[in-house]
C-alpha cells in the first residue's frame, strides 16, 4: 500500500522511535552490577586476575598398581600441599569421587523414577547391577609425612583431614594416603572410568580416571569447593606437579597424562626406535597392529612399572591394555613441540588408524590460534566403547566401527566430533580451570563452541551439531518449565546437552558472526583464554573481558542469553510506503492516479459498472453542478496553495531533494520471543537488486518490545527479508518476510519428498 | 508388597549422564484440516533409541539398516505406537506410521499422522519414547492448531500433557 506524506522532509527524516514509559528496572540493557560479584583485588572489573590473585598448590607422588585378574585398584600417594592464600587453614579437604558408586551414595539416593520402569526389559538388571557392585573408595590410611595417623571424616565423595597445627600462608603440608578399589564395567553400570571387557578374548581395557583422592580447590570464590560429586558436575581441581608409578601386567601398554620417563624399561629397544622417529607429516605406529594382535593371545605373568611426569595439571589419567594399538604424530608449535598420539584396541580399525592422531593434529591447531599454543607435552586419543571423557593431556572416545569393519556415515562423524570435543577439553577446563561442579557451561560450552570452529576447519561444511543459530532453536522455542538458563548449577540443569553445551556454543557464535563481528571477538576470546590460561575464572571473569578487550558492552546479551530461558522471535509487522510530496501538480496528479489504480475497488462497484448500462445522472447531464465531472486524482485549490507556501520557505538544497523520488517505507517490528537481537534485513527493489542493513541490538533500548524504523531508498522494495542468513536463532521465520511467505512443515516436505502427494 | 515398592522408588537408580547428554525429543505436530489428520515429526537422538531396540534385541543395531517391515522395523512402530497416544474428546486417536530419516547429526525423525481426532482444539498427549531408559528425558512437543502453537513438554514424572486451544 502506497501512501503520501504531506509532512515536508524536514520532518521525514527524523528515525521514529516509539518512547513509551519503560521502567528501568525491567530493561533488558540495565547493566549486570548486581548479577556479578564486585571487582576486589582477587578478580578486577576488567575481567582479569587482580594484584592479589592467588591459588593453591597440590603435587603428587602417586604409586598404583592395576590388578587385572581382579580388576581393582590399589594405590599410596604422598600430597604435597602448598597453601598460597592470605588465609590459615586448619583442616584440608579432599575428594572421593569413586564414593558416588559406593552402595550408600547420595547419588543412588537422590534419583527418581517410577517403579514403571523397572518393567522394562532390561532395565532391572541394570538396575541390580548398578545396587549390587561393591564401588567407592576403602581408604586405608591417612597419615603425616612421617606416618603418623591424622583425623579424617568421609563425608559421602568428600574427606575432611583435620591438621593437628594450622597451616600457615605460604606454609606447606605433606599427606599420605593408601586406598584401594574396585573397578566398574562401564557396561553394565557406566562411568566416565572403567573397564570394557572383550568377551571373545577374555581381554580388559581399562580407562582409569578420578582414581586418587584428589585436593578440592581452595579459593577466593568459593572457600573450600565443597560441592559433593552427584554425577553430572564434573571437576575442578588445583594445579601441581606430578610423577606417577604405575605398575601393570607385563604385556599392557599404558597411556597417561604427561611423559613416558621410562621408556626404555617398558618398551622393546625397536618400539623405542619407533618413538624418536615421530615426525609430523604423518601418524607413524609405536606398536603396531601385529604386536597388538599377538599380545592379546596370552596373558603375562609378570608386571612392569610405568613411571609418567607431569606439570602444572589439575589431575592425572590412564589408560592400560595388553589390546592397544599405539601411533603418534609430531606437531610443530612455535613455543614447543607435542606428540599427538593415540591408543586403540583392533576394534576401533579402520576408522581409528586412519583419523583418530589427525584429528587431535587438527584440533590443536584449530584451538591454538584461538587461544595459545598447547602448553602440554602430549596429547591422547583413547578408544574404548561408547564413551567422551576427557582428563589433562589424555581422553577416552567411543566411535567404534561395525564387527565387520564396516561403519555408517553417522559413526564416523559421532567419533570425529567427540575426538575433537574431548581433545578439545584440554584447553577448557584442565588449562583455563573454571568450576565445572558450578557451571557446566563455562568449559562444555566454550569448548563445544570451539569444537565448531575446528569442524569447519577440518572438513568444508562439516556438518556440526551444534554452532549454528538455527541448530539451537527447536530447544529455545515454546514451553518454558523443563528448561532452565545456562547461569543455572551443573546438578540443576535441565536438558543437559543443550543448556550447557549447544546454547552457549551457539550464543559464542552469535556474538563472533553477528553482534560484534569476527576480529573483535576473536581478540577478546583469547584475551580470556591467555588471562585465565592455569587459573581458575567464573562466569563474571570471562563476561567482563569480553567486553574489556572488545569496547561492546554485552551486558544485555549475558543478560538475555545466560541468565532467562526467552527465546528470538522478532516479527515484521508492517510495511508502510510512503514518497516525499514533490511539490509539483503534475507529478502529484500522475501519483493520485496510480493509487487510484492500485487501490481495490469493492465488489458491488465493479459488478454495477457493467450491470447498470446507464444512470439517470449520465441521461440527464443537465443535473450536473461544478462537483460532478471533476477529476478525482487532481489536487484542490486549497492543496495548490499550501505546496507553493511550503515550496517558498524551503532552501535550494532542500528543493533539490523533491525531484530526487525517493521511496520511504516505515517498518514496524514486534519482539515475540522476549530476547532483544540485531535486526537484519535484506531488501530485494524492482530491479531485482539487493541491499543488506545490519541495525544493531540497541535499537530496542527505550522499547524492548515494540520499534518502528524508517529507510529511505532510490528504488521500489519488492520484498523484505528479516534474518536472511538465519544467524539470531529466531524460532519463527514465518513472520520475517514482506510479503509474507508460507513455511512447509517438516512432516509435508517429507511426505512430498517420499510419496509425491 | 505395598512397602517394598515405596523402598525401591527411592532407590530407583540412573544410567550416568555423560554418556547421554542429550534426553531431549521434539515434536512437531499441526493439524492439516483438510485432511482432518494431525502431522506429526518427531525428533529423537539416533543413538539414544538404537539403545531400546538394542536393549530388546540384545544386539548391536544401526537404525540406518533398519527397514520398517523387518522384524527391528516392527518393533519399532509397535513402540511408537505404544508410547505416543493421542486423545481427544475421551477417544484414542489412530497412529498411522508415515516414514523415518536418520542424518549425519545423530538427528533420527519420525513422521506419523493421527486420525480420528474427534476435537483437534482440545487434546490430551502421553509421550513416554525412551523413558524406560533414561530418567531425564524429555519429550517436547509443539502443536500448532489453525495459527497458534502450543507447546508442552513430557517427563517422566508426568508423560501425559493437555493441550487446549
Amino acid at each position: 500500500m502506497l501512501r503520501k506524506m504531506k509532512s515536508i522532509i524536514g520532518v521525514l527524516l527524523v528515525v521514529l522511535l516509539a518512547n513509551t514509559a519503560f521502567g528501568q528496572d525491567n530493561n533488558k540493557f540495565k547493566q549486570l552490577k548486581e548479577e556479578l560479584a564486585t571487582p576486589n583485588v582477587y578478580r578486577t572489573a576488567s575481567g582479569a586476575p587482580g594484584h592479589g590473585y592467588y591459588q593453591q598448590k597440590a603435587d603428587y607422588q602417586i604409586k598404583v598398581t592395576l590388578n587385572d585378574d581382579k580388576q581393582t585398584i590399589d594405590g599410596e600417594e604422598t600430597i604435597m600441599y602448598t597453601n598460597n592464600s592470605p588465609d590459615q587453614l586448619s583442616y584440608l579437604w579432599l575428594q572421593l569421587d569413586q564414593n558416588m558408586r559406593a552402595k550408600d551414595s547420595d547419588t543412588k539416593l537422590i534419583s527418581t523414577g517410577d517403579i514403571g520402569s523397572l518393567s522394562y526389559k532390561g532395565s532391572l538388571q541394570r538396575y541390580l547391577s548398578n545396587a549390587n557392585f561393591d564401588g567407592g573408595f576403602k581408604i586405608a590410611s591417612v597419615t603425616d609425612a612421617s606416618g603418623n595417623n591424622l583425623a579424617h571424616t568421609i563425608n559421602n565423595t568428600m574427606m575432611r583431614v583435620d591438621l593437628p597445627k594450622v597451616l600457615m600462608p605460604k606454609g606447606k603440608t605433606t599427606l599420605k594416603i593408601k586406598w584401594s578399589y574396585n573397578i566398574n564395567n562401564r557396561a553394565e553400570i557406566g562411568g566416565r572410568s572403567g573397564l570394557e571387557y572383550f568377551e571373545e578374548e577374555d581381554n580388559y581395557l581399562y580407562t582409569i580416571a578420578q582414581f586418587f583422592p584428589r585436593m578440592c580447590v581452595y579459593n577466593d570464590v568459593e572457600g573450600w569447593q565443597n560441592k559433593q560429586f552427584l554425577g553430572n558436575g564434573e571437576f575442578t581441581l588445583p594445579f601441581g606437579d606430578y610423577i606417577v608409578d604405575i605398575t601393570v601386567p607385563a604385556d599392557h601398554i599404558v597411556s597417561a597424562t604427561g611423559v613416558l620417563t621410562n621408556a626404555k624399561n617398558v618398551l622393546t629397544a625397536e618400539q623405542n626406535k619407533r618413538l624418536n622417529a615421530v615426525t609430523d607429516e604423518s601418524p607413524s605406529f609405536i606398536v603396531t597392529p601385529e604386536e597388538a594382535a599377538e599380545a592379546e593371545k596370552q596373558k603375562a605373568t609378570g608386571t612392569k612399572t610405568w613411571r609418567f611426569e607431569a606439570k602444572n595439571v589439575r589431575d592425572f589419567a590412564f589408560a592400560s591394555s595388553r589390546k592397544f594399538i599405539w601411533d603418534a604424530q609430531l606437531v610443530k608449535q612455535e613455543t614447543k613441540n607435542v606428540l599427538a598420539m593415540s591408543f586403540y584396541p583392533k576394534e576401533g580399525n579402520p576408522l581409528w588408524e586412519r583419523y583418530s592422531t589427525r584429528l587431535v593434529v587438527q584440533t590443536l591447531k584449530t584451538y591454538s590460534k584461538h587461544t595459545f599454543d598447547y602448553p602440554y607435552p602430549v596429547a591422547i586419543s583413547v578408544h574404548t566403547d561408547r564413551i567422551g571423557m576427557e582428563y589433562p593431556m589424555i581422553c577416552f572416545n567411543g566411535g567404534r566401527p561395525n564387527a565387520d569393519g564396516t561403519y555408517s556415515e553417522r559413526t564416523k562423524y559421532g567419533m570425529h566430533s567427540v575426538i575433537i570435543h574431548e581433545v578439545g577439553h584440554n584447553y577448557f577446563p584442565m588449562i583455563i580451570n573454571s568450576d565445572e561442579r558450578q557451571w557446566t557451561w563455562m568449559d562444555e560450552g566454550l569448548n563445544t563452541f570451539l569444537q565448531y570452529l575446528t569442524e569447519q576447519e577440518w572438513q568444508r561444511d562439516y556438518p556440526s551439531r551444534r554452532g549454528p543459530a538455527h541448530l539451537i532453536v527447536d530447544y529455545m522455542k515454546g514451553d518454558k518449565t523443563n528448561i532452565a538458563p545456562i547461569m543455572t548449577n551443573s546438578e540443576s540443569l535441565l536438558q543437559f546437552g543443550n543448556n550447557a553445551y549447544g546454547k552457549p556454543a551457539t550464543a559464542l557464535n552469535i556474538l563472533r558472526e553477528t553482534i560484534m563481528g569476527r576480529e573483535l571477538f576473536d581478540f577478546a576470546f583469547k584475551t580470556y583464554a591467555q588471562r585465565w590460561m592455569f587459573k581458575h575464572p567464573t562466569p563474571a571473569d570471562f563476561f567482563r573481558t569480553m567486553e574489556d578487550a572488545s569496547g561492546v558492552d554485552l551486558d544485555w546479551f549475558w543478560r538475555g542469553w545466560f541468565m532467562t530461558t526467552d527465546h528470538v522471535d522478532i516479527a515484521l509487522t508492517n510495511v508502510a510506503h510512503f514518497q516525499i510530496n514533490s511539490m509539483n501538480a503534475d507529478k502529484e496528479v500522475a501519483f493520485n492516479e496510480k493509487v487510484a489504480k492500485e487501490t481495490p475497488q469493492n465488489i458491488s462497484a465493479i459488478r454495477n459498472k457493467a450491470a447498470i448500462k446507464e444512470t439517470e445522472n449520465e441521461r440527464t447531464p443537465s443535473l450536473n453542478d461544478q462537483y460532478i465531472g471533476q477529476d478525482p486524482n487532481a489536487l484542490s485549490d486549497r492543496e495548490k496553495a499550501k505546496n507553493e507556501k511550503i515550496l517558498a520557505s524551503l532552501s535550494d538544497k532542500e528543493k533539490a531533494l523533491l525531484s530526487k523520488g525517493y521511496e520511504f517505507y516505515q517498518l514496524d517490528f514486534d519482539n515475540v520471543g522476549g530476547l532483544v537481537m540485531p535486526i537484519i534485513l535484506e531488501f530485494t527493489f524492482e530491479d531485482n537488486t539487493t541491499e543488506l542493513i545490519r541495525i544493531p541490538a540497541e535499537i530496542w533500548r527505550r522499547n524492548n518490545y515494540s520499534v518502528s524504523k524508517m529507510f529511505v531508498f532510490e528504488k521500489v522494495v519488492k520484498s523484505i527479508q528479516l534474518d536472511p542468513y538465519i544467524e539470531t536463532a529466531d524460532v519463527d521465520t514465518g513472520n520475517n518476510s514482506w510479503p509474507a511467505k508460507v513455511i512447509p512443515s517438516r512432516f509435508s516436505i517429507f511426505k512430498e519428498y517420499n510419496y509425491g502427494y | 508388597m505395598k512397602r517394598l515398592l515405596s523402598l525401591m522408588l527411592v532407590l530407583m537408580s540412573v544410567l550416568p549422564a555423560f554418556a547421554h547428554k542429550h534426553y531431549i525429543s521434539i515434536a512437531n505436530m499441526a493439524y492439516n484440516a483438510s485432511a482432518k489428520q494431525i502431522e506429526v515429526s518427531l525428533q529423537v537422538t539416533a543413538h539414544d533409541f538404537e539403545h531400546i531396540l538394542e536393549n530388546h534385541f540384545k544386539k548391536r543395531i544401526e537404525i540406518e539398516t533398519v527397514s520398517d517391515s523387518s522384524e527391528v522395523g516392527r518393533f519399532m512402530i509397535a513402540y511408537l505406537n505404544k508410547n505416543i497416544q493421542l486423545k481427544s474428546a475421551n477417544n484414542s486417536a489412530k497412529f498411522n506410521y508415515v516414514g523415518k530419516e536418520v542424518n549425519v547429526r545423530d538427528q533420527l525423525f519420525f513422521y506419523f499422522t493421527f486420525t480420528e481426532v474427534l476435537d483437534p482444539s482440545h487434546i490430551i498427549l502421553e509421550n513416554s519414547i525412551l523413558f524406560q531408559l533414561f530418567s531425564k528425558q524429555q519429550n517436547i512437543a509443539h502443536y500448532k492448531f489453525k495459527e497458534a502453537t502450543k507447546s508442552i513438554t513430557c517427563t517422566s514424572q508426568s508423560p501425559v500433557a493437555d493441550i487446549k486451544f
